[in-house]
Protein backbone atom coordinates (compact mmCIF):
# COMPACT_ATOMS: atom_id res chain seq x y z
CA UNK A 1 0.00 0.00 0.00
CA UNK A 2 1.09 3.53 -0.63
CA UNK A 3 -0.05 7.03 -0.64
CA UNK A 4 -0.05 9.89 -3.08
CA UNK A 5 -2.01 13.30 -3.49
CA UNK A 6 -4.98 12.98 -6.02
CA UNK A 7 -4.86 14.76 -9.05
CA UNK A 8 -7.60 16.05 -11.94
CA UNK A 9 -6.93 12.80 -13.39
CA UNK A 10 -8.25 10.62 -10.53
CA UNK A 11 -11.75 12.15 -10.38
CA UNK A 12 -13.55 9.17 -11.49
CA UNK A 13 -12.00 6.70 -8.61
CA UNK A 14 -12.66 9.66 -5.94
CA UNK A 15 -15.99 10.07 -7.11
CA UNK A 16 -16.70 6.35 -7.21
CA UNK A 17 -15.45 5.78 -3.54
CA UNK A 18 -17.51 8.82 -2.20
CA UNK A 19 -20.82 7.84 -4.06
CA UNK A 20 -20.45 4.29 -3.04
CA UNK A 21 -20.57 5.55 0.62
CA UNK A 22 -24.29 5.70 0.74
CA UNK A 23 -23.64 1.74 0.39
CA UNK A 24 -23.22 1.85 4.36
CA UNK A 25 -24.19 5.32 5.33
CA UNK A 26 -26.61 6.40 3.77
CA UNK A 27 -28.16 9.46 5.45
CA UNK A 28 -27.25 13.11 4.30
CA UNK A 29 -27.31 15.61 1.10
CA UNK A 30 -24.28 13.80 -0.35
CA UNK A 31 -26.11 10.45 0.19
CA UNK A 32 -28.87 11.62 -1.88
CA UNK A 33 -26.56 13.48 -5.42
CA UNK A 34 -25.96 11.65 -8.15
CA UNK A 35 -22.57 11.04 -9.98
CA UNK A 36 -22.76 14.20 -12.07
CA UNK A 37 -22.93 16.61 -9.05
CA UNK A 38 -19.91 14.76 -7.31
CA UNK A 39 -17.85 14.84 -10.00
CA UNK A 40 -18.23 18.81 -10.88
CA UNK A 41 -17.87 19.27 -6.86
CA UNK A 42 -14.50 17.46 -6.97
CA UNK A 43 -13.44 18.94 -10.10
CA UNK A 44 -13.53 22.52 -8.12
CA UNK A 45 -12.24 20.89 -5.06
CA UNK A 46 -9.29 19.28 -6.88
CA UNK A 47 -8.33 22.97 -8.64
CA UNK A 48 -8.10 24.54 -5.18
CA UNK A 49 -4.91 25.24 -3.94
CA UNK A 50 -5.83 24.59 -0.29
CA UNK A 51 -7.25 21.06 -1.28
CA UNK A 52 -5.42 18.31 -0.40
CA UNK A 53 -6.63 14.94 -1.40
CA UNK A 54 -4.54 11.97 0.02
CA UNK A 55 -5.48 8.63 -1.41
CA UNK A 56 -4.42 4.84 -0.71
CA UNK A 57 -3.25 2.65 -3.88
CA UNK A 58 -2.34 -0.67 -3.53
CA UNK A 59 0.14 -2.12 -5.51
CA UNK A 60 -1.82 -3.26 -8.53
CA UNK A 61 -2.97 0.63 -8.69
CA UNK A 62 -6.22 0.07 -7.27
CA UNK A 63 -7.46 3.26 -5.21
CA UNK A 64 -8.62 1.68 -1.82
CA UNK A 65 -9.57 4.83 0.19
CA UNK A 66 -8.66 8.54 0.33
CA UNK A 67 -8.85 11.37 3.47
CA UNK A 68 -9.69 14.52 1.81
CA UNK A 69 -9.30 18.35 3.73
CA UNK A 70 -8.72 22.05 3.00
CA UNK A 71 -6.01 24.25 4.62
CA UNK A 72 -8.90 27.37 4.15
CA UNK A 73 -12.39 26.50 4.11
CA UNK A 74 -12.87 30.35 3.89
CA UNK A 75 -11.54 30.22 0.34
CA UNK A 76 -12.72 26.92 -0.28
CA UNK A 77 -16.68 28.10 -0.29
CA UNK A 78 -15.49 31.26 -2.06
CA UNK A 79 -14.63 28.85 -4.57
CA UNK A 80 -17.96 26.91 -4.42
CA UNK A 81 -19.88 29.96 -4.71
CA UNK A 82 -17.79 31.12 -7.77
CA UNK A 83 -18.85 27.77 -9.20
CA UNK A 84 -22.41 27.82 -8.02
CA UNK A 85 -23.85 27.99 -11.53
CA UNK A 86 -21.77 25.14 -12.65
CA UNK A 87 -22.68 22.72 -9.49
CA UNK A 88 -26.67 23.49 -9.83
CA UNK A 89 -26.08 22.61 -13.81
CA UNK A 90 -24.30 19.26 -12.36
CA UNK A 91 -27.00 18.41 -9.79
CA UNK A 92 -30.06 19.01 -12.26
CA UNK A 93 -30.11 14.98 -12.57
CA UNK A 94 -30.64 14.59 -8.56
CA UNK A 95 -33.31 17.26 -8.54
CA UNK A 96 -34.97 15.22 -10.88
CA UNK A 97 -35.06 12.46 -9.17
CA UNK A 98 -35.81 13.99 -5.95
CA UNK A 99 -37.14 17.89 -5.99
CA UNK A 100 -36.75 18.12 -2.31
CA UNK A 101 -32.79 18.46 -2.43
CA UNK A 102 -33.19 21.78 -4.31
CA UNK A 103 -34.18 23.19 -0.81
CA UNK A 104 -31.45 21.42 0.65
CA UNK A 105 -28.78 22.57 -1.92
CA UNK A 106 -30.05 25.89 -1.55
CA UNK A 107 -29.83 25.97 2.00
CA UNK A 108 -25.86 24.64 1.88
CA UNK A 109 -25.32 27.40 -0.41
CA UNK A 110 -26.47 29.87 1.90
CA UNK A 111 -24.84 27.85 4.62
CA UNK A 112 -21.00 29.21 2.46
CA UNK A 113 -22.03 32.34 2.85
CA UNK A 114 -19.80 34.00 5.84
CA UNK A 115 -22.40 35.76 7.45
CA UNK A 116 -24.54 32.68 7.39
CA UNK A 117 -25.84 31.82 10.89
CA UNK A 118 -26.71 28.42 9.50
CA UNK A 119 -23.59 26.25 9.41
CA UNK A 120 -23.38 22.44 8.24
CA UNK A 121 -19.39 22.12 9.00
CA UNK A 122 -16.66 23.92 10.10
CA UNK A 123 -16.48 27.30 8.42
CA UNK A 124 -13.05 28.46 9.62
CA UNK A 125 -9.55 27.21 9.20
CA UNK A 126 -8.37 24.07 8.27
CA UNK A 127 -10.57 21.54 7.66
CA UNK A 128 -10.85 17.80 7.67
CA UNK A 129 -13.63 16.52 5.06
CA UNK A 130 -14.07 13.27 4.03
CA UNK A 131 -12.44 9.91 4.86
CA UNK A 132 -13.46 7.08 2.87
CA UNK A 133 -12.83 3.66 2.44
CA UNK A 134 -13.51 1.10 -0.07
CA UNK A 135 -15.80 -1.17 2.17
CA UNK A 136 -14.77 -4.53 0.20
CA UNK A 137 -11.27 -3.82 0.89
CA UNK A 138 -9.78 -6.28 2.88
CA UNK A 139 -6.78 -4.11 4.23
CA UNK A 140 -8.86 -1.59 5.48
CA UNK A 141 -6.61 -1.51 8.52
CA UNK A 142 -4.55 1.12 6.42
CA UNK A 143 -7.41 3.39 6.81
CA UNK A 144 -6.40 4.65 10.06
CA UNK A 145 -2.82 5.31 8.46
CA UNK A 146 -3.76 7.24 5.54
CA UNK A 147 -6.28 9.13 7.75
CA UNK A 148 -2.88 10.11 10.35
CA UNK A 149 -0.71 10.85 7.29
CA UNK A 150 -3.25 12.97 6.31
CA UNK A 151 -3.15 15.02 9.26
CA UNK A 152 0.52 14.89 8.97
CA UNK A 153 0.07 16.90 5.78
CA UNK A 154 -1.78 19.68 6.58
CA UNK A 155 1.06 19.78 9.79
CA UNK A 156 3.79 20.03 7.40
CA UNK A 157 1.66 22.49 5.64
CA UNK A 158 1.32 24.59 8.61
CA UNK A 159 -2.32 23.86 10.12
CA UNK A 160 -1.88 23.81 14.29
CA UNK A 161 -5.54 23.44 14.22
CA UNK A 162 -7.55 21.19 12.33
CA UNK A 163 -11.78 21.22 12.31
CA UNK A 164 -13.97 18.32 11.11
CA UNK A 165 -17.90 17.17 11.76
CA UNK A 166 -18.79 13.71 13.41
CA UNK A 167 -22.18 12.77 13.49
CA UNK A 168 -23.37 11.05 16.73
CA UNK A 169 -24.95 8.38 14.64
CA UNK A 170 -21.36 7.07 13.65
CA UNK A 171 -20.82 6.31 17.62
CA UNK A 172 -17.24 4.41 17.02
CA UNK A 173 -15.35 6.79 14.35
CA UNK A 174 -16.46 9.32 17.19
CA UNK A 175 -14.60 7.47 19.87
CA UNK A 176 -11.94 6.88 18.02
CA UNK A 177 -11.36 10.67 16.95
CA UNK A 178 -11.50 11.42 20.79
CA UNK A 179 -9.08 8.93 21.49
CA UNK A 180 -7.01 10.49 18.37
CA UNK A 181 -6.71 13.18 20.41
CA UNK A 182 -9.62 15.71 19.16
CA UNK A 183 -11.73 17.31 21.14
CA UNK A 184 -15.72 18.25 20.74
CA UNK A 185 -15.84 21.94 20.86
CA UNK A 186 -19.60 22.22 19.66
CA UNK A 187 -22.87 20.77 18.59
CA UNK A 188 -25.48 21.34 15.73
CA UNK A 189 -28.80 19.56 15.24
CA UNK A 190 -29.23 19.25 11.33
CA UNK A 191 -32.83 19.33 9.75
CA UNK A 192 -33.13 15.67 9.52
CA UNK A 193 -32.72 15.36 13.87
CA UNK A 194 -29.25 14.32 12.85
CA UNK A 195 -26.61 15.03 15.81
CA UNK A 196 -23.41 16.48 14.47
CA UNK A 197 -20.47 17.27 16.85
CA UNK A 198 -17.80 19.78 15.46
CA UNK A 199 -14.32 18.78 16.39
CA UNK A 200 -10.85 19.84 17.21
CA UNK A 201 -7.73 18.36 16.80
CA UNK A 202 -4.42 20.28 17.95
CA UNK A 203 -2.06 18.66 15.68
CA UNK A 204 1.22 20.29 17.48
CA UNK A 205 0.44 18.48 20.51
CA UNK A 206 -0.75 15.20 17.85
CA UNK A 207 3.00 15.09 16.26
CA UNK A 208 4.76 16.65 19.37
CA UNK A 209 8.44 15.92 18.83
CA UNK A 210 8.67 15.26 23.11
CA UNK A 211 6.25 11.51 22.35
CA UNK A 212 8.63 8.34 21.90
CA UNK A 213 9.53 7.60 18.64
CA UNK A 214 10.61 4.15 17.70
CA UNK A 215 14.10 3.84 19.16
CA UNK A 216 15.24 1.53 16.30
CA UNK A 217 16.79 -1.11 18.54
CA UNK B 1 -0.54 1.12 38.05
CA UNK B 2 2.32 -0.45 35.63
CA UNK B 3 2.84 -0.90 32.90
CA UNK B 4 1.42 -4.15 31.40
CA UNK B 5 -1.95 -2.67 34.03
CA UNK B 6 -2.14 0.14 31.58
CA UNK B 7 -1.57 -1.97 28.73
CA UNK B 8 -4.43 -4.30 29.24
CA UNK B 9 -6.34 -1.33 30.33
CA UNK B 10 -6.44 0.28 27.13
CA UNK B 11 -7.36 -3.17 25.42
CA UNK B 12 -9.90 -3.80 27.62
CA UNK B 13 -11.91 -0.87 27.19
CA UNK B 14 -11.20 0.14 23.67
CA UNK B 15 -12.61 -3.60 22.93
CA UNK B 16 -14.75 -4.07 25.44
CA UNK B 17 -13.35 -7.18 27.20
CA UNK B 18 -12.37 -8.24 30.27
CA UNK B 19 -8.44 -8.47 30.83
CA UNK B 20 -8.92 -12.37 31.03
CA UNK B 21 -10.12 -12.18 27.36
CA UNK B 22 -7.12 -10.70 26.25
CA UNK B 23 -4.46 -13.57 26.14
CA UNK B 24 -4.25 -14.91 22.48
CA UNK B 25 -6.38 -12.09 21.04
CA UNK B 26 -5.66 -11.74 17.67
CA UNK B 27 -6.91 -8.90 14.97
CA UNK B 28 -10.12 -9.38 13.91
CA UNK B 29 -10.83 -11.69 16.76
CA UNK B 30 -13.74 -10.34 18.67
CA UNK B 31 -16.62 -8.27 16.81
CA UNK B 32 -14.77 -4.43 18.15
CA UNK B 33 -11.34 -5.43 17.09
CA UNK B 34 -12.33 -4.58 13.17
CA UNK B 35 -10.41 -1.57 11.50
CA UNK B 36 -12.24 1.29 13.26
CA UNK B 37 -11.31 -0.59 16.45
CA UNK B 38 -8.12 -1.11 15.36
CA UNK B 39 -7.52 2.87 14.90
CA UNK B 40 -9.23 3.49 18.19
CA UNK B 41 -7.06 0.62 19.95
CA UNK B 42 -3.67 2.25 18.06
CA UNK B 43 -4.67 5.83 19.35
CA UNK B 44 -5.60 4.79 23.00
CA UNK B 45 -2.17 2.95 23.02
CA UNK B 46 -0.09 6.20 21.79
CA UNK B 47 -2.41 8.42 23.67
CA UNK B 48 -1.10 6.12 27.36
CA UNK B 49 1.83 5.58 26.83
CA UNK B 50 3.09 9.45 24.79
CA UNK B 51 4.87 7.77 21.92
CA UNK B 52 3.78 7.15 18.00
CA UNK B 53 3.55 4.27 16.20
CA UNK B 54 5.05 3.98 12.68
CA UNK B 55 3.26 2.46 9.49
CA UNK B 56 5.00 -0.57 10.03
CA UNK B 57 4.11 -0.83 13.51
CA UNK B 58 0.36 0.30 12.99
CA UNK B 59 -0.19 -2.46 10.43
CA UNK B 60 2.14 -5.58 12.29
CA UNK B 61 -0.04 -4.65 15.58
CA UNK B 62 -1.75 -8.02 14.70
CA UNK B 63 -2.25 -9.30 18.40
CA UNK B 64 -2.21 -8.70 21.71
CA UNK B 65 1.01 -10.15 22.48
CA UNK B 66 2.32 -9.01 18.88
CA UNK B 67 1.73 -5.38 20.22
CA UNK B 68 3.76 -5.81 23.26
CA UNK B 69 6.60 -7.03 21.86
CA UNK B 70 6.30 -4.41 19.20
CA UNK B 71 6.16 -1.55 22.14
CA UNK B 72 9.11 -3.47 23.94
CA UNK B 73 11.26 -3.90 20.88
CA UNK B 74 10.94 -0.22 19.17
CA UNK B 75 9.61 1.65 21.76
CA UNK B 76 11.47 0.78 24.44
CA UNK B 77 8.25 0.18 26.80
CA UNK B 78 9.16 -2.68 29.29
CA UNK B 79 6.54 -4.86 30.30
Amino acid sequence: MHFRLAKLSDINEIVSLHYNVRDTYSVGFFSKMRKSFFKQYYKILLSDPNEIILYAEDSDGYICGFASSTLDVEAQFRKLRKHKISLAIAAIPSFILNPKLVFEAWKRYRSTNANSEQKFVTATGARGEYWVWDKNNKDSVWSTVLYNKSLEIMHLLGSRFVRFEVDTINSRILLFHKRNGAVEESKIILDDGRERILMCIDLDKKFSKAKIKKTGI
Amino acid sequence: MNTLEKYNKVFSESLELNIDQLSGLQYQGTALWDSVGHMTLVAAIEDEFDIMLETDDIIDFSSYEKGKTILTNSYGIEF
